[in-house]
């Protein structure tokens, strides 16, 4: 497994957000199984990604008491939403140019 | 040492080495606490012990010292903004009181009269508060404040 580096790990965040909110602990295996297995993330480190992109404005927190804890949902702002489609249009190009690049030189 | 004991240690070790306000540490505390007593719950539900269950949950969330160090990068980035207020402004302000409010000369004779001047108590507020409500730590308001009077102490002494 792999673990991610910090601006994929936002981007991959910001994806599973983007389906609905979420809290920190049930981001993980949203993200792993996503990967199938591929990416693995610190638990711990999670956190500061994860506050890094509300303090950016790009998601935001509201607290719910559930099964008697208080738990952090986070959910995609619509600036979130609009800096995710920009990052996965030019992941997508940036990937056809390497894969180009690469089969090209095959 | 229970389940709730041994969360609450490894938390005190990482919140030591915080540097946020109490608000946010408060409330990332709470976060965290509320992830590991979910990741016990869930070792245990696959049948582990109490104890193996914590275990995995504490090893699984990783070393505080590195999740700290992280936390802390994020809350002190400053933005440009930020910097520029942080170093203008008690240069600003002591310059302000040196021209409008001191003796136009700048020099210290009768320095007692300006602590019934209303320009003085304005500047010297707004030196204070600007950077209080603009910094997310109050220690940096402080700061830019003792800066603020280094520099008209200075400016007056000098002047």
């Amino acid at each position: 497994m792999t673990y991610l580096r910090k601006g994929a790990a936002h981007i991959a965040i910001l994806s599973v957000l983007a389906e609905a909110p979420q809290y920190a602990y049930r981001i993980i295996p949203l993200l792993e199984a996503r990967s199938e297995g591929f990416f693995e993330f610190r638990q711990g480190l999670i956190y500061p990604a994860l506050h890094k992109l509300e303090r950016e404005g790009l998601i935001a927190g509201d607290w719910r008491q559930e099964e008697g804890r208080r738990r952090k949902y986070y959910r995609l702002t619509d600036e979130g939403r609009q800096r995710l489609a920009q990052e996965e249009r030019e992941l997508r190009s940036y990937a056809r140019a390497l894969l180009r690049l690469l089969e090209g030189g095959a | 040492m229970g389940t709730d004991h041994a969360i609450d240690a490894y938390l005190a070790g990482l919140a030591e080495r915080l540097e946020l306000d109490a608000q946010q540490r408060r409330e990332l505390l709470d976060e965290m606490r509320g992830h590991l007593q979910d990741a016990v719950a869930a070792a245990q539900a696959r049948g582990l012990d109490e104890q193996t269950s914590l275990q995995e949950a504490l090893a699984a969330f990783g070393p505080e010292v590195r999740i700290a160090a992280e936390m802390n990068t994020v809350y002190a980035g400053w933005g440009m903004t930020d910097a520029i207020i942080f170093t203008a402004l008690p240069v600003i302000m002591g310059l302000l009181l040196r021209w409008l409010v001191f003796a136009p000369a700048g020099s210290a004779a009768g320095w007692e009269k300006v602590l019934t001047s209303l320009p003085f108590w304005i500047v010297a507020l707004a030196a204070l508060l600007v950077p209080l409500l603009r910094f997310p730590r109050f220690r940096f308001a402080l700061i830019s404040w003792v800066l603020f009077w280094s520099m008209t102490v200075a400016f007056v002494a000098l002047g």
